[in-house]
């Protein structure tokens, strides 16, 4: 996440959207540990999801 | 897209094919790209169903060492006296992973069928006692768990928390990543095929992937803070947009989107 923060930082007024995916099984957890990590880019929520169901599976 | 494109080729990190299966990466240009598919080379810490694991000694949770000597065909597991499994199962995977959660759970229902000649035990990885301890109480897995953290064996197998099945010899007879509910009918196949001394008829489970050229999945997700609902949509001028995010749409020429774990 934090890599991808630098690569938003550096492309987004460029025109790359940078946005992830959250999968953790804790939504509070998951706000903390982003504010925590100063991610500027979209978070969305996807843990019980049917993209994340299909994709994220690693 | 499904992924029997690569059914007798399980590769974890096999670079950029494999970010949509372990880092979950979505990767999409604004005009839809139909690059050819070159093989993919090598990576570090590939595997692939036949291969041999590597010989495994790792402190066991809970005390006591687990060692296996794919070689030989023998398995100590802590407190016991030394076996031959036939079969043995092994889950690779960090404490943190849910799918790895789901999967423990799954697997610790068919350990508990106790199959003559199977064994099953885990590796945790990236991760210290406390949080085995804690996946092992959250999952209900009974099975041994060994701690491969900072280990050349995890370094080299743990690629996108993978479940192996192996034979006697240790080779890989069924491998997967991820979990999916339908996955344990294949897993009791693979076992049944091996137990009796036969090649699984599956040799890993389908997965869908994001590969290039494909269409970028349908995405309308909340906002991880708030209750907004994000949307990333292909706009009619071939621009995309992320909806939701603001009063007005934002636009972009390109986008890269993971799964995060964190």
């Amino acid at each position: 996440m934090v890599h991808l923060q630098k690569l938003h930082e550096r492309y987004a007024e460029q025109g790359l959207l940078v946005y992830a995916i959250a999968v953790h099984p804790d939504r509070a957890e998951a706000i903390r540990l982003t504010r925590e990590l100063g991610i500027g880019y979209p978070v969305l929520w996807g843990t019980g999801s049917e993209l994340v169901e299909r994709y994220a599976y690693g | 897209m499904i992924a029997d494109r690569e059914r007798d080729g399980f590769r974890p990190r096999s670079a950029v094919r494999h970010a949509a299966a372990v880092l979950g990466a979505l990767v999409l240009l604004p005009a839809p790209v139909h690059a050819q598919q070159a093989p993919a080379p090598a990576a570090r810490g590939e595997v692939r169903p036949g291969e041999r694991l590597d010989r495994l000694e790792l402190p066991a949770l809970g005390g006591g060492q687990l060692v296996w000597e794919p070689a030989a065909g023998t398995l100590v597991l802590p407190g016991q006296p030394p076996q031959q499994p036939r079969a043995v199962l092994l889950h690779v995977f960090q404490p943190d992973c849910p799918k790895c959660q789901e999967l423990a759970r799954a697997l610790e229902l068919l350990r508990a069928e106790e199959r003559a000649g199977l064994v099953v035990f885990g590796i945790a990885y990236r991760a210290d006692a406390a949080a085995a301890a804690a996946f092992a109480r959250a999952s209900g897995a009974h099975y041994p768990i060994a701690l491969g953290t900072g280990s050349e064996w995890a370094r080299r197998w743990s690629g996108g928390d993978p479940l192996y099945l192996a034979g006697p010899d240790g080779a890989i007879a069924y491998a997967q990543v991820g979990f999916r509910h339908d996955d344990p009918a294949l897993w009791r196949e693979a076992v049944r095929a091996v137990l009796a001394g036969r090649a699984p008829a599956r040799r890993t489970a389908e997965r869908e992937r994001v590969l290039a050229g494909d269409p970028l999945p349908e995405i309308a997700l909340p906002a991880l803070e708030g209750q907004a609902l994000l949307r990333l949509r292909r706009l009619p001028d071939g621009t995309l947009a992320l909806l939701g995010a603001g009063p007005a749409p934002r636009r972009a020429r390109a986008s890269v989107g993971f799964f995060s774990r964190y």
